[in-house]
Order: structure tokens, then sequence, then C-alpha cells
């Protein structure tokens, strides 16, 4: 009982409140006793420093960096290597392997007639139902 | 379908099925996402709940029975599962669990293989089907891959799929199996690419050497996705994350970029000189990494989008443009087509949310039931172009309203014509060309209502039996209204002889 009281009273203390700190292979830990506190905030800075600790991708600030080089990655003398594969400073003007021309998309339904874009006209006034549209999409041979 | 259906019913003592009646299960199904109701049962009720409220009373507006649905519903089977229970090199049984919807996957990837010319962008992605059922597999029951991750709208089952960029038809389906399944499945040298990279050669193989441009999302995108993809003639874009081996994370990271909408680029050259591939960096509302193998780096159209801003004289609609590479413009124009198509299936037909079931291969089924339907809507989309009169909640009722009113099972006659003649390979039509078919009349209602019953007049050439059967070629009203003729099941030729005299036509 007593050893709970104190520890109720220390979470609820004002003067001493709780502190929390992330120490490498202990996690999360809580503490509102200050001596206890000075020495995880010690324990947590060595660790940092050691690098130990990584902050997650999205908290680096990579162009606050004074020096701009890549690091870690040997430079060739035009570019850099990546895991061997060779990639160079360089902007594309003109789209590799050539412009994609557009092309346009068809259905081809059990019957043999052709659906693309724009083709909902069949002749006489008539177009096509949704009962059309949904057997040119369902597999029919599935029916049997 | 209807054999494994009509097995399962015969099973149970009752009547087996034919193509036509379950084709009208499925309009029964889609024409009960557009009513609100608690239970199944509360459709087919006669007594409105509220006398503001239409009453929905299915047996009168579909002609099938309650009793009749829920056989064929509980009896309803899309995939083949082979008897005498799991193999022997199967001690999980998750194949064969797998097994109850392998069918039909395989049938609408193959389908849409045969039947489908993409345009010239396909889309890869994932999708979800929802299931908060039992399932996992460290259970033998129930989902044997269940799925349940935070920043997806639903739990459920995972599948992969490929779409076409501009249509936003699905055309290949993949399903997310376990670890070890999917281990087991792997060659010897698709062991040694990334997995994101092999199941993106499964999903486009079909369409493979045909110079299109293929799009994928972080899961799927890579330098070896990009390669690999070249080796088979595709081309690809996408946005690279966490594959980033072989990739210019770090240099690019390095770069500073002063605004939105600003881009570096790096090029990977080919042996013979002209780049192979490149690397783009773009700044948004976080940076993007951008592997491909078409486009440029030049200026593409910018992106603009209408956006509220808090000016001097209160909030208004802003118009606000980014610029953008083309590399960009391309992967942005149809990234979000099985997005979109997935919204459609699960907010707009809601066909999982509405039909409950305690069986995942039914839910499982009926979701692939949704992505054909959805397909349909898609089809109708794109052939009828901006001028589209139907809302897609229309389409889906008149879709319903088809199905239920079908006429596959009566085989249309017709002459037929000489390649027809010499040409043995010609599958049968079905519903077209001059045929038997229901009458639209009705009984007269006994009271105020809709009547529930079809019109019945003798037959116009045996003249002693009552049919609710006419033709198909006779129903104009200026040549003498509809002709009532004996059904084959009757086991007369009233028909044939009515197609003789009439139409000059044979059997």
């Amino acid at each position: 009982m007593a050893a709970q009281s104190f520890w109720r009273a220390c979470l609820s203390s004002r003067r001493h409140p709780t502190r929390y700190f992330v120490i490498p292979r202990w996690g999360l830990v809580m503490t509102s006793i200050p001596c206890v506190s000075v020495l995880l905030r010690r324990l947590h800075l060595v660790a940092r420093s050691r690098r130990r600790f990584m902050a997650p991708m999205r908290w680096r600030v990579p162009h606050r960096r004074r020096d701009f080089s890549p690091p870690g990655l040997p430079s060739t003398t035009s570019g850099t290597l990546a895991h061997g594969f060779e990639w160079r400073d360089k902007a594309v003007p003109q789209p590799i392997g050539g412009p994609v021309p557009r092309r346009p998309w068809s259905v081809r339904t059990q019957g043999g007639e052709i659906i693309s874009e724009g083709g909902d006209y069949v002749g006489f006034g008539r177009t096509r139902a949704p009962l059309d549209y949904f057997f040119a999409v369902f597999p029919q041979v599935l029916l049997s | 379908m209807t054999s494994l259906t009509s097995a399962k019913l015969i099973g149970r003592g009752l009547a087996s099925t034919l193509p036509g009646e379950i084709l009208k299960v499925l309009g029964v199904l889609i024409l009960a996402t557009r009513f609100e109701f608690g239970s199944r049962a509360d459709l087919w009720a006669t007594e409105p709940r509220s006398k503001q409220m239409p009453v929905p009373a299915f047996n009168a507006r579909t002609g099938m029975p309650r009793l009749r649905f829920d056989a064929l519903w509980s009896a309803l089977t899309f995939s083949k599962q082979p008897t005498g229970g799991p193999a022997a090199d199967d001690p999980s049984g998750e194949r064969f669990r797998w097994a109850l919807v392998n069918d039909f996957i395989s049938s609408i990837s193959a389908h849409r293989e045969a039947h489908v010319t993409p345009g010239d962008t396909i889309c890869v992605d994932e999708s979800i089907l929802k299931w908060y059922g039992l399932g996992g597999h460290w259970i033998s029951v129930g989902l044997p891959m269940y799925v349940a991750i935070d920043r997806k709208p639903e739990n459920g089952r995972e599948i992969q799929n490929a779409a076409c960029g501009r249509s936003g038809i699905i055309l290949h389906l993949h399903l997310v199996t376990t670890a070890a399944d999917k281990h087991a499945n792997l060659s010897a040298a698709e062991t040694q690419l990334f997995l994101g990279t092999t199941v993106l050669q499964r999903l486009v193989g079909p369409w493979a050497g045909t110079d299109r441009i293929v799009r994928a999302d972080s899961y799927f995108a890579s330098v070896e996705a990009a390669l690999s993809l070249q080796a088979s003639g595709l081309r690809f874009t996408g946005v690279v994350k966490t594959a980033h081996r072989r990739f210019p994370m770090a240099p690019l990271a390095a770069r500073h970029l002063s605004a939105r909408g600003d881009w570096v680029s790096m090029v990977h050259p080919s042996p013979s000189g002209p780049p192979e591939l490149i690397a783009v960096l773009r700044s948004d509302r976080d940076r993007r990494y951008f592997v491909a193998s078409a486009g440029s780096t030049s200026a593409g159209a910018p992106c603009e989008r209408l956006r509220w801003r808090q000016l001097d004289g209160g909030a208004e609609r802003v118009a606000v443009s980014m610029t953008q590479p083309e590399v960009a413009e391309i992967y942005y124009s149809c990234c979000a087509q099985i997005d979109r198509h997935n919204r459609c299936r699960q907010d707009d037909l809601r066909l999982a949310h509405k039909l409950g079931t305690h069986d995942w291969s039914q839910r499982v089924n009926l979701s692939f039931l949704g992505v054909c339907i959805v397909d349909a809507w898609m089809l109708h989309l794109g052939a009828r172009g901006p001028a589209a009169s139907l809302k897609q909640a229309t389409f889906y009722e008149d879709l319903a309203s088809g199905l239920i009113d079908n006429t596959f099972d009566s085989t249309g006659w017709r002459p037929r014509t000489a390649q027809a003649a010499t040409d043995a390979t010609v599958a049968p039509a079905y519903g077209v060309g001059v045929h038997l078919t229901p009458t639209t009349k009705r009984r007269a209602p006994p009271s105020a209502g809709v009547a529930a019953f079809l019109a019945q007049r003798r037959c116009r050439v045996f003249r002693t039996n009552r049919s609710t059967l006419v033709c198909f070629g006779c129903r104009d009203t200026s040549v003498g209204g509809e002709i009532f003729l004996c059904g084959p099941k009757t086991g007369r030729d009233c028909f044939r002889f009515h197609l003789l005299a009439a139409h000059d036509a044979w059997l």
C-alpha cells in the first residue's frame, strides 16, 4: 500500500512531473523521480550521439545539410552509382523510346461486335442497353 | 455455374436451375441494392412498413418467390472445388479453400484477355474485398488470407488488379495469398526478383510486347520492375518508396527544391548511349520519386485544381496551377482508375454492404460479380462518352430490370448466312432473332396493385392449351398484336409451324 501511494503521489505531483524517454533496447521509459530522469536523459543523449536512435525519414531535413554531395555513394567521373547502377544528372527533353501514340480501347462482344470509345450507336437510331454491356464483360462461359 | 448450382439444388431435393434463372437471381441481387432493408425477407413483404414508403413486394416485381430465391442464393456456386478434401501437399488446406473462388477469377481474367483491347496505358493497383468474418492462415475455416490494414477502408481480402488506363475496365485479377503459398508458386528466376515485380509481370503479361505504358504504385514500382517490363516490351511509370534498390534515392534526396512543383532528374544511360530510365524527384505536398521508362522530363500540362483560399474579402475558390514533368503527367493521368472502380463498387453499387452472408466464398464471389457490373458501367460510360444520359444508379436499375426479364434460355432462330452455313465454329446466339419470349401483358389484378401473373391466351397453332409465351417477331400491334404459342417444354411443335408459316424460317 505504501509503495502504491508513493507512486501515485509521484505521478500526480506537479513538482516532479512524469518524463518519458526512448532508450534503445528498453523502449519507452517513464519516470517522475528527478535523479532517475537525469540518468535516463543522459542515456538517451548518449544513444543519440552513437546514432543508435534513428529519426523517422520524415523528420530528416536533407536540404539543411551543408554538404550537398551525395552521402555514402561512390561518384564516377560522369555520374553516381546506386548499387552498381549508373545514374547521371541530366534532363531528358524528348520522350525516351519515342512518343507513345494514343490507342483506342475496345471490347469484343460474344457475338463479334466491337464496342469502342463513343461506339454506343448500333444503327437505326438504337443504342445498346445496359444488359448488352453486362454480357460484353461477363464471362458467359461461366453460365454453362 | 448452372451445373454446380443445379447439383446442389438437386442434392437438397429441389428443382434444378437454368442459366436464365441464374441471371434473374443476379438481377434480383442488383435490384436489392437499390432498396433499404433490414433483413432480406423484408424485400418480399407485401405490406409497407410505413404508408409513406413503397412496398418492395419482390415476388410481384421480379416474379421470383422468396423460397426459390433463398434456395438459389444458398446454392449459388461460382467455382468447382475438388472433391475429396485438400491434397497431400496442401496440409493447411489453403489451395483447397481458394478453389471456391478460383474459377470465377480465372474466367474473368481469361475473358478480358480474349475480348478486351486496352488503350495506351495500363493501371496496376490493389483492392480490398470486404469481409469481417472468420479468416486467417492460422485457422482452417474462413477466408484463408485475411488482411486488416489501418489505412484501408475495409478489412477482408486483398487482390491486385490491372485495369485499362483509359476506360477503367478491369483486365486481370490476382489473388493475394499467404506468404507460404506465394513462395511455393514462385519459379527459381522469380525468387531473385522483388515480389512486386513478379506480380506486375503476371498482371500485365498478356499485353507484353505491345509497347503500352504500365502505371503502378509504390507496391510494384522499382528500377527492377521498369527494366523487366522493358525487356518484355512494355514501358513503365511508377512512384518509388521502399523498393529503392538501384534507384538514386540519396542523391535526389540531397537536392534542394525551392517551391512546390519543381523537379530534378537523373538518367540511366543504356549501353548504346541514349537514356534507358529516368529518375525524377518532384516536390509536391511531399517529395515524390518517379522511375520511368516512358515520357520525358520536359514540362507537361500543368495540374490545375480549384481550392478554397482565405482572401481579404473572405474565402473564395481559387484555381491553383502546379507545374509537373511529362513523366508525372503520364502517371497522374491514369493512376486513379482502379481507385475509381473500387469506389463505384463499394460506395455506389454496395453489393457487399447490402447482402449479408456468413460464407466467405459467397462474399468474395459477390464482390467479383460487382467488379463485372461496374465494368459494364465503365464500358457504357466510355462507349456513350460525355453524352451519357444514364446516371450510375439508373444504369444499375436498368441492368437489374434487363437481367430479371432476360430471355437467355430461349434460343433464337434466324436464317443462316452462306458464311455461317460453311463455318462450323460459329457460336450459337441466345436472345436474338425470332424466338419465344414471355408476354408483357399481365392478368387483371384482383384489387388495386400490380398483377402477379402473366396473361395467358390460347395457342394460335394448337388452339386448345393456353400459353404465356409469344413470338418475338410478331409483337408489332400493327400486324395484329402478340401471337401466343406453346413453349418447347410442352413437347408440341407449335413454334416450328409458326416459324415456317409466318417467317419462312425453320429450325
